[in-house]
């Protein structure tokens, strides 16, 4: 869309022509090219990771080598609370933007990480050496294969960075490119207690990172902080969003500067009583701003304890359930020595059997081959059935015709020399066989016998572990101290939850402690202020007017882009069983308005278990906008953590597994989705699943 | 071995076994109107008894077991012969199984009576008893077979251990008649429960137990 600038100037300044020439006027709104900067249509671009890499040392001693590819598509982490799951996702909120979140405990074990990602057809590896006290990182152009690969690899380095700020920048300028993100700015006043001035503030990469991590944590917000509609803003990436900024911060800056005057202006008269009643309320703020920080302070103090407190057990944990480990392997040792040893003695009970056979079949031969040749010597010398003698010449006859005396079968001397050759054939071959056998036995026997040894030694082991464990406390004791500690943990972070709630408050005091100073300051007998720019009041108006304009012309080519946005979040939130909500509208100042009972209320209002639900509608609805209208500018890559952790409602985890089947099915390969998820019913519903078993980590 | 190397076998062992019982066991005899004939022994119910206890080493060693205990010969005897029996494995090695008939332990032993008359071994007689009502069997040995049944041939190894069995059988239940013998091994209850055609069953196990208990040493 082309913008005439020209055009706009003319009429905004027919509206304040009193005040301005339209050269006056231009100059004013004068932004350069940018006007034309925006431009909701896609840049098709989507972001990917492939690998994730972590080295590092537990304080157990335990290695941490934890490596995993991944695909595009959605993937669920299915394992318990506090196992990891969150602090995977810190570790790739790290390498995309530098920030380190990791919970101060896991994050003395990591030494490295990589992390490998596309943007589109691109590789890119980020690599993080975290072992010094500053950090040393660099985003390489193309797949580095693993850590200990990235010394020898040929690839290119885009930046190398020795210190978490540089990262950081050169991170913000890196993804700003890919994804024409760029800096919403707004104004903040000074930190500084007596200073009442204005600063310009940037919305950063790492800002706009929130956009892509949905934290449990920040459940309750739409947004992360106060800069939401900007994140949006970027991300819809709607014609004029730049210069409506980049306007508004002028006027902004304006209007301070106004403020400044005419509080000069007007203490000019205060009295003496005034005086010291400023004085006073002085004193009264300091001490009240005072007793808040220090109860922070305390708040704090007490949660870093706990924390110490939570490390301590859980590395107690690690240490009990390495024992159980061992324990466990020792036991399975010691039954498979024993199932071994059981094999081992039938075999053993086989060769036996089988070597008394033989054995006894060479006494029965031996006993053949003597008794056998004694009566075969003999002459038969009477008949047996009528006790006849047997005359020689029968005996003769028997020789001569090999026919029996008795019977007349053919007759064969039971044993001559050639059979009893052969007998004694067989009795060597069995003999062999017996002493083939017995070297088995002995084989065996040893066998056995070292096993023996391995069992004594085994035992012995077993033995000590079980009085370690016997000894010490239980896994159970400790889970239920942890899972104590975890209760108070909780309570001093909505503790400190709230306290955020009253930073509100603070800052209101802070900056009546400002004025306060301020009015006392201007008391002072040498005020001498005049009136120095009659035409601030028409400044600020004619930006505002400039601004207005925008903002329709905006919302005016918008729209559709809005309608969209609101029908296809409608459609997310009611498959996520939100069906109370009827209708969503987004205004144009970007507040999301949701339709429940028949009443138009911000996200805020949403009750609380239903919150996570809107906000997930929100962000997939921004992708699928890009990849079914190609509109928007959001990296189609999410990762949402512990998306059931406070919705309550069973419908809803259902509602959540039809839709990331359903988005799985329709964008699996144009969009990338991490779930990391305590809860089991979401296992099984997609393909990509990491399920770790309960009580086991991540890494 | 093959089956039929095996019946060949059982014949000859069956032969040599029950004219050593003959030969051992039978009583001098003489009478000049046969003086060819040399011993004479018994009933056929008592060959089968002593052909059972020789056949079944556990057996034997369970009935001196029982004559230790009532007092019959000394302990140590009986636990040194019975301790030699199990240390060579006899229970296996010369174990012979046999069948249990309406009279105990008995197999058909006509076969090798036959033989050993063919060969003149032997002669054999049946006659009444003196009661009528049955029929004794009396074996003799023949002068012929005592020449050829020399000192050289009886100190082979494979005949040795048969003719020093047979001392032993005779040494301590020689004196008993075929139905005393019976008798004894009826009080076996794997002998008295083995039904009619069935093998009587190897009772080691009992023994080794029984020994344990009596001697307080493990039979190997």
């Amino acid at each position: 869309m082309t913008f005439d600038f020209d055009k706009f100037s003319r009429k905004i300044h027919k509206r304040h022509k009193d005040y301005f020439s339209i050269s006056e006027v231009k100059s004013l709104l004068n932004l350069g090219d940018d006007y034309q900067r925006d431009t909701p249509i896609s840049t098709g671009k989507r972001l990917s990771i492939l690998a994730i890499e972590l080295k590092g040392v537990k304080s157990n001693g335990e290695v941490i080598k934890f490596s995993q590819k991944i695909d595009k598509g959605i993937h669920i982490w299915l394992a318990d609370n506090l196992k990891g799951k969150s602090t995977l996702f810190k570790v790739i909120k790290l390498a995309l933007t530098g920030q380190n979140d990791i919970k101060p405990d896991v994050k003395k074990w990591l030494s490295h990480i990589l992390v490998v990602f596309s943007i589109d057809k691109r590789k890119y590896s980020s690599y993080l050496d975290l072992k010094g006290a500053r950090l040393s990182a660099s985003l390489f152009k193309g797949a580095v294969g693993c850590i200990s690969s990235v010394q020898s690899s040929q690839l290119v380095s885009l930046f190398s960075e020795s210190s978490t700020t540089a990262y950081q920048a050169s991170l913000e300028k890196f993804f700003f490119s890919q994804f024409s993100y760029y800096s919403l700015k707004w104004t903040q006043k000074k930190s500084a207690k007596d200073s009442h001035g204005l600063l310009e503030a940037n919305a950063s990469w790492r800002t706009y990172f929130k956009s892509i991590f949905l934290e449990s944590k920040d459940s309750d917000k739409l947004f992360y902080g106060g800069q939401g509609k900007k994140i949006l803003q970027i991300l819809l990436g709607l014609e004029f969003t730049y210069v409506i900024n980049r306007l508004t911060v002028k006027k902004e800056m304006l209007q301070s500067q106004k403020g400044y005057l005419k509080n000069i202006q007007g203490n000019n008269h205060a009295s003496k009583d005034m005086k010291s009643q400023l004085k006073a309320r002085i004193v009264e703020l300091e001490s009240l701003l005072s007793s808040t920080s220090q109860e922070d302070e305390g708040a704090r103090t007490s949660l870093s304890a706990l924390y110490k407190k939570q490390s301590l057990i859980l590395d107690e944990i690690d240490l009990v359930s390495q024992k159980n480990k061992s324990f466990q392997e020792s036991s399975q040792k010691l039954f498979s020595i024993q199932q071994h040893r059981a094999s081992l003695e039938e075999d053993l009970s086989r060769a036996r059997k089988a070597s008394e056979k033989f054995e006894r079949n060479i006494i029965d031969l031996k006993e053949f081959l003597d008794v056998g040749i004694f009566f075969s010597g003999l002459d038969i010398k009477q008949c047996p059935n009528c006790n006849c003698g047997i005359s020689k010449d029968r005996r003769i006859h028997q020789k001569s015709t090999k026919q029996c005396l008795l019977c007349n079968n053919p007759f064969d001397k039971v044993i001559d020399d050639s059979k009893r050759e052969i007998y004694l054939e067989k009795i060597k071959k069995l003999s062999n066989s017996k002493q083939e056998i017995l070297r088995e036995i002995k084989r065996i026997e040893n066998q056995i016998s070292t096993l023996d040894r391995n069992y004594r030694r085994e035992l012995n082991a077993n033995q000590t572990f079980q009085s370690q464990l016997d000894n010490g406390s239980s896994l159970f004791v400790f889970n239920q101290k942890l899972s104590s500690l975890e209760s108070q943990i909780s309570k001093e972070q909505e503790h400190l939850r709230l306290k955020k709630h009253s930073i509100a408050e603070r800052d209101k005091l802070i900056a009546e402690l400002a004025v306060v100073r301020f009015q006392l300051a201007q008391l002072q007998p040498n005020s001498d202020v005049s009136q120095e720019d009659g035409k601030l009041e028409a400044k600020i108006a004619l930006l505002q007017d400039a601004i207005v304009e925008l903002n329709e012309k905006r919302y005016t080519v918008s729209c559709n882009v809005l309608k969209r946005l609101s029908d296809i979040m409608l459609s997310e939130i009611h498959m996520l069983g939100l069906n109370s909500i009827t209708e969503i509208e987004v205004s144009k100042k970007f507040d999301i308005q949701y339709r429940q009972n028949g009443e138009f209320i911000s996200f805020e209002a949403i009750a609380e278990g239903e919150q996570l639900r809107a906000k997930i509608a929100l962000y997939l609805s921004l992708i699928q906008l890009d990849i079914e209208y190609n509109f928007g500018r959001h990296t189609r890559f999410l990762i949402i953590d512990s998306p059931g952790k406070e919705e309550g409602d069973s419908q809803y985890l259902q509602g959540l597994a039809s839709v990331l089947k359903n988005i799985e099915n329709r964008f699996g390969s144009e969009l990338q989705i991490f779930i990391g998820t305590a809860e089991r019913g979401l296992s099984d519903v997609i393909d990509n699943q990491s399920i770790f078993k309960s009580g086991q980590f991540l890494f | 071995m093959e089956d039929s190397e095996l019946k060949l076998i059982r014949v000859f062992k069956d032969r040599i076994r029950i004219f050593l019982i003959l030969f051992v066991f039978g009583e001098d005899y003489k009478n000049e109107s046969e003086p060819h004939l040399r011993k004479v022994f018994k009933t056929e119910v008592r060959i089968q008894k002593i052909d059972f206890l020789l056949r079944n080493p556990d057996y034997l060693s369970y009935e001196l077991m029982s004559l230790a205990k009532n007092r019959k010969i000394p302990k140590f005897e009986a636990r040194a012969i019975i301790q030699r029996i199990f240390k060579n494995k006899e229970p296996m090695m010369k174990r012979m199984e046999m069948e249990k008939f309406f009279f105990g332990a008995y197999e058909d032993i006509d076969d090798v009576i036959s033989f050993l008359t063919s060969i003149n071994f032997i002669e054999f007689r049946s006659q009444r008893s003196s009661t009528l009502k049955k029929i004794d069997k009396i074996y003799f040995v023949t002068a012929t077979a005592i020449e050829k049944i020399d000192d050289k041939l009886l100190s082979l190894d494979s005949l040795d251990w048969y003719v020093k069995r047979c001392q032993l059988i005779k040494k301590y239940f020689g004196s008993l008649s075929g139905t005393q013998l019976k008798a004894n091994q009826y009080q076996i209850k794997e002998y008295k429960e083995a039904l009619y055609g069935q093998y009587i069953e190897d009772i080691q196990p009992m023994v080794k137990a029984e020994f344990a208990e009596m001697f307080g040493v493990e039979l190997p």
